[in-house]
């Protein structure tokens, strides 16, 4: 069942007198529950589109729809909403509130839901536990960045955007994060996009989007998606 | 500096330029209040200065105890270092206007025809009408304090009130004077009258007219200039150096001439009474001979009263010794006629019948004959006898002529004797006088010596000593705003300076590029700054002085001194802040600084400590509780710019309040009369008719008190004050006109007999609390000492409250109510002047007060504050405007990845205003509530020093002013909010994809 549709989707930059192009004719879905991998080299457009999925950025041309509803035609209020119920955004620098604890970093976001998951429980789920009452300096950028998913889960968002999660972080660490990324999809059924530019990683997606010049360059599923673990890069 | 680097901070100050104008904008608000409040009083005694020079006010003031003459003044034009002199005949007296107020007045006789040339001292400027053509008419000053409003045409009359009435002629040759002008002078340019020792004490107009209104032989002052004087500043010590040693010139004069004065009076006295002398002698000698001849007249008179008495009574006697004469003829005839008849008779027969009828016919014929002739004799005897009868009512006549003529001589020579008498008495006196003739005197007194001068140099520097306060708050707020400012740049420039360092730039040059940068910002608000300063606020502030004194338009002087002071003060705090903020990155290696910067870290704070709280409060306020302690840069400069800006304010409101307070608890609550009479002394309360018809009147006077009233001195270890002696007849009455009462209480001081009740102020600055012994010095000089009992609510004039019983027993002299304080009912100005018309028609009443007039035109002035308080809530708006902008700036241009972040994760735009403002609200309350407490102690400053002697202004501030204060900083910060609403709207979302700075 295609639960997001990106339908045509086409993105222009103007920069000074030239137009670019970030996005020319993107259509791609992606079924409930899968865990999607957006990869492509520096440039390629791909945090442009998982930004206009994201709303945080918007389409100039096609349709994008997400579990049925299409959003690429809300207004900035109705973008705001849909941010704030539907998204779950994970950053590439954590982007975690400095003068905010771990757990309280959570609740920033669960207190503005609808239907937010218990913060601590969120917390203890990407085994934080621990550290909730530390804050972002005190943690680690592995800690950090689970407190960042941990604050993306507690919203309860119908999908999990990641952008470059492990870019920041060392080897094993980045293994951790995707490893709780990939639990997070396989436990909980959560619609999970990941964007990099490491192709190995790939290999543990259901579906793996290629992007290059802002065009998607080839498209795959993956029948036998193979563990964090296993892969190696 | 390179050409590229120099391009690169020409660029950045392009790029940041509301960074840029924010230091500007800081420094020129703080720049302009100083220089511009140290330039007032420099610029309003150069005003004055130029103000005496251009109407040639004199230097030094002679005044002579026996008047001064032609050779007097000739001396002293002749004297060392003396410019110009101008002789002139001033006197104070009491004069009668066309209203029927007496009024103190200074009569000045002098050459006006030469006013405007350099010989005429002490020029007045024509406000209105013309200048005096002869020496009935007159041009009038009227100190401002006197609102009277002195009409054209009205005239003023020598009044019956002076002491030597009857003299004037001695004086003044003209008694009438008709104001045909209006002028103004700098000597007469206070409020206050200057003192004078005729009437209430205080001269409530000036008079010019010409030198020979006055009837006087010599002049009573030379006024004159000194070299070297006018171009001298008149405050300065070099004008005083000039006047001293010309005033010791003169006064060694004086000594000499004083002599040659003295000389000529008692020489001129004596020979006018050896005139006299001779003339009495001569009147004497005149005297004594008239009586003489009178004497000898009324002698001759008595002896040939005599005479004539003893001539009729002779006359008398022999008419007498006719009388019987004639009757012993008839005696005879009748007898010789009988017998003869009787012989015929005899005869008849012998003689024959024709023989006997013939003699009996014959017979008869002379016996008719002979009674005839007897007749005859007896008229003549008749007459005289009549004429005799007359000449003795003659001698009666005569006799009671010199009888009165006797009494006339009597009483002429008696009145003669004591005319005699008297001219002796006077010739003896007139000698004894000349003996008494005490050696004169010259009194030189200076232009400083002047109520209006010297409280002009008083007041005006009190501007100074406030101007010295307020810029505290914006040196302070501009070394942290350029302090945050500068570290924030210094910050986000982090890997550019990184770079440069690689590049081999040194520290010392990159530092150089951000002190440049300040001291550009910095520089350029400080010339605005000086230039706004020195031309608008003397302008402003002048302007409120105008209230208190008559001035020309305010001079403005850009201030060299004072510019390159304050300027580099400005500049050198700019540059110590930007120091401090760079001389941390300076230290990194280039490495270090290439890499983004560790984010401070998050802190716990106080607060949660309290847990429960903790928890129940939402994230965007821990955000904002975290963020407040976390930033302590901003958190002072915020803290302390709004706490300026609400000070500023609570001080302007509070300084209006204080003075309002005057009006309103003075003649509010504290008088409770709203009319005072001032009466000659002596009684006449009792005994002046129109008083007591007055004072009886039910409909007009609802109560009054009596009371006697004097002037002295009240004096401690800490100084001495001027003061009103108020003895009231008894002390309920005086109760129920003057609200005795503790200030901060309210509560009513009870006055008995051993009551002292002392006003507040004048405790304030004799240092005198209940129960301390002070030294009272009555209007006699009679000094005794006093416990106090009391401190009383007053606002205006010191007052010392004693008991009759009191005062006559420690004084030794009796109460004399000279002021009734009453109530009237009826305040309206139609009852006013119908008051003052009836009350007025009596000798005894000096003047009649109505506190409905004081209070209207007292309220007139404090409308001239208003302007302090504007200038007030501009600058402290400035001062808002500047710290919360320069907060709100910085909180969101280093919070912009964390304010996408919150967006992108579903903030609306309302939540992540609050998100910002939250932390600057916060912080506004806190300096708020700073603000109203530093604020407070700011007023209490700025009131005690711009406090006019024998005036107390209110020492509480309104809560409506703490109220406006308040809601005017909240008001400037919700404005720089909404202004800044638009940035934060645009932030970019994909501003949090970037990497951190």
């Amino acid at each position: 069942m295609e639960y997001i549709v990106f339908k045509d989707v086409c993105k222009y930059y103007k920069m000074g007198a030239h137009k670019i192009t970030a996005a020319d004719h993107i259509s791609f879905s992606v079924n409930k529950g899968d865990f999607c991998v957006v990869v492509g080299p520096s440039g390629a457009g791909k945090t442009t589109l998982l930004n206009i999925l994201g709303g945080i950025d918007t389409c100039d041309e096609g349709e994008i729809y997400l579990d049925g509803r299409l959003v690429s035609n809300l207004n900035k209020r109705q973008l705001t909403d849909y941010r704030r119920y539907d998204v779950g955004f994970v950053f590439q620098f954590y982007n975690l509130v400095q003068n905010l604890t771990a757990l309280e970093n959570v609740e920033l976001a669960s207190e503005i839901c609808r239907d937010p998951l218990d913060a601590m429980e969120t917390l203890k789920s990407v085994g934080l536990e621990e550290r909730s009452d530390n804050f972002p300096a005190q943690l680690s950028g592995g800690e950090q960045q689970r407190v960042a998913i941990a604050r993306a889960l507690a919203k309860n968002p119908k999908i999990l955007l990641c952008d470059e999660p492990t870019g920041a972080l060392d080897y094993d660490t980045g293994k951790h994060i995707l490893k709780l990324l990939q639990d997070t999809c396989r436990n909980t059924g959560k619609t999970v996009i990941v964007i990099t530019h490491n192709t190995e990683i790939t290999r543990m997606a259901d579906r793996v989007v290629h992007v290059r010049n802002g065009q998607i360059s080839a498209m795959e599923l993956n029948e036998n998606p193979v563990s964090v673990e296993e892969i190696e890069w | 500096m390179k050409k590229t680097y120099f391009k690169l901070m020409l660029r950045s100050v392009k790029k940041t330029y509301s960074r840029f104008l924010s230091i500007l904008g800081i420094v020129a608000i703080g720049v302009g209040f100083l220089s511009g409040l140290l330039a007032t009083t420099p610029d309003m005694l150069l005003t004055a200065d130029r103000y005496y020079d251009a109407n040639n006010l004199y230097d030094l003031d002679i005044k002579g105890t026996l008047g001064l003459t032609e050779a007097d003044v000739q001396a002293v034009e002749g004297a060392e270092g003396v410019d110009t002199v101008m002789p002139a005949f001033v006197t104070d007296l009491n004069m009668e206007g066309t209203d029927g107020g007496t009024y103190v007045s200074r009569l000045y006789g002098v050459p006006l025809d030469e006013m405007g040339s350099d010989a005429f001292l002490n020029g007045v400027e024509l406000v209105s009408g013309r200048m005096p053509e002869n020496n009935t008419e007159c041009v009038v000053i009227l100190p401002m304090g006197y609102s009277g409003d002195a009409a054209i045409g009205e005239t003023y009359t020598i009044s019956k009130d002076n002491k030597d009435y009857e003299k004037r002629g001695d004086t003044y040759n003209v008694e009438v004077f008709t104001v045909v002008g209006v002028v103004r002078s700098p000597q007469y340019m206070s409020l206050e009258g200057e003192p004078s020792k005729v009437g209430s004490g205080q001269i409530s107009r000036v008079l010019y007219t010409f030198g020979d209104a006055y009837s006087l032989e010599a002049y009573t002052d030379i006024f004159l200039t000194c070299k070297g004087a006018k171009a001298a500043d008149t405050f300065g010590d070099e004008y005083k150096r000039i006047l001293d040693s010309v005033a010791g010139t003169i006064k060694d004069l004086g000594i000499g001439q004083s002599e040659i004065r003295y000389t000529e009076v008692v020489s001129k006295a004596q020979a006018e009474l050896d005139d006299g002398w001779n003339k009495y002698n001569e009147a004497k000698a005149e005297a004594e001979t008239k009586l003489a001849d009178a004497r000898k007249k009324l002698d001759d008179g008595y002896a040939s009263l005599d005479a004539a008495k003893k001539e009729l009574d002779s006359r008398e006697a022999s008419l007498t010794a006719g009388e019987a004469d004639l009757e012993a003829a008839k005696m005879n005839l009748e007898t010789s006629i009988a017998a003869q008849r009787a012989e015929l008779e005899a005869a008849r027969p012998v003689i024959g019948e024709d023989q006997y009828a013939a003699g009996m016919a014959q017979l008869d014929q002379s016996q008719s004959d002979a009674l005839a002739q007897i007749a005859v004799q007896e008229t003549a005897l008749a007459d005289g006898r009549t004429a005799i009868a007359d000449a003795r009512a003659q001698i009666a006549a005569n006799e009671a002529d010199l009888i009165s003529g006797e009494k006339e001589y009597t009483d002429a020579k008696a009145e003669s004797e004591a005319k005699l008498a008297s001219a002796l008495a006077d010739l003896e006196q007139g000698q004894k006088d000349i003996e008494a003739i005490e050696h004169p005197k010259w009194y030189v007194i200076d232009r400083t010596d002047t109520l209006s001068h010297a409280g002009f140099k008083a007041n005006v520097d009190k501007i100074g000593a406030v101007g010295k306060v307020f810029p505290v708050f914006f040196f302070l707020v501009a070394a942290l705003v350029a302090l945050t400012t500068m570290t924030r740049m210094v910050d986000e420039e982090r890997v550019q300076n990184g770079t440069l360092k690689a590049l081999g730039y040194s520290n010392g040059s990159i530092m150089l590029y951000y002190l440049g940068y300040s001291i550009l910002a910095s520089l350029i608000g400080g010339v605005i700054g000086v230039t706004i300063g020195f031309s608008l606020l003397p302008k402003v502030i002048s302007n409120a002085y105008a209230m208190m004194y008559d001035l020309s338009e305010t001079v403005t002087v850009f201030w060299w001194n004072y510019a390159l002071t304050v300027v580099p003060i400005a500049i050198l705090c700019t540059v110590a802040a930007t120091l401090a903020a760079g001389i941390e990155q300076t230290s990194h290696k280039p490495s270090v600084l290439m890499l983004p910067k560790v984010p401070k870290p998050g802190k716990r704070i106080l607060l949660e400590r309290i847990r429960p709280l903790w928890r129940h409060m939402s994230f965007t306020k821990k955000v904002t509780a975290r963020n407040i302690f976390r930033y302590k840069k901003r958190l002072y400069m915020t803290v302390i710019g709004i706490a300026g800006c609400a000070a500023l304010l609570v001080t302007g409101f509070g300084l209006r309040d204080s003075i309002g307070a005057i009006v309103e608890k003075q003649f509010g609550d504290i008088y409770r009369y709203n009319m005072s009479l001032y009466l000659e002394g002596g009684g006449a309360y009792e005994t002046d008719e129109i008083i007591k018809s007055f004072l009886q009147d039910k409909n007009t006077v609802e109560n009054y008190a009596l009371v006697h009233s004097e002037t002295g001195e009240a004096s401690t270890s800490s100084g001495t004050q001027d003061i009103t002696l108020y003895v009231p007849k008894d002390t309920v009455e005086l109760k129920k006109q003057i609200n005795i009462r503790e200030r901060k209480t309210g509560a009513d001081i009870p006055f008995e007999d051993d009551s002292v009740i002392l006003t507040e102020k004048l405790c304030e600055k004799l240092n005198l609390s209940i129960g301390d012994i002070f030294t009272l010095t009555n209007a006699d000089g009679e000094s005794r000492d006093f416990k106090v009992s009391g401190v009383a609510e007053n606002y205006v004039t010191n007052f010392v409250f004693i008991s009759t019983s009191n005062y006559e027993e420690t004084f030794g002299v009796k109460a004399d109510y000279n002021v009734i304080l009453a109530g009237i009912k009826d305040e309206s100005q139609q009852s006013r002047d119908k008051i003052s018309e009836r009350i007025l028609g009596s000798d005894n009443v000096l003047l009649v007060q109505f506190s409905q007039s004081i209070k209207e035109s007292f309220e007139n002035s404090i409308k001239s504050i208003d302007y302090i308080v504007i200038v007030l809530i501009v600058a402290a708006a400035a001062l808002a405007v500047i710290v919360v902008y320069n907060l709100t700036n910085i909180n969101i241009c280093e919070r912009k990845k964390e304010l996408a972040t919150i967006k992108v994760l579903g903030f609306r735009d309302k939540e992540v205003a609050a998100y910002i403002y939250r932390e600057t609200s916060i912080l506004c309350l806190i300096g708020i509530a700073a603000g109203f407490f530093v604020g407070k102690l700011l007023h209490i400053f700025v009131i005690r020093t711009a406090e006019v002697e024998g005036v107390m202004f209110g020492r509480s501030v309104h809560f409506t002013s703490y109220l406006f204060a308040a809601l005017i900083t909240i008001g400037f910060t919700i404005l720089v909010d909404i202004f800044m609403l638009r940035s934060l709207k645009s932030i970019d979302m994909v501003e949090s994809m970037k990497a951190n700075e």
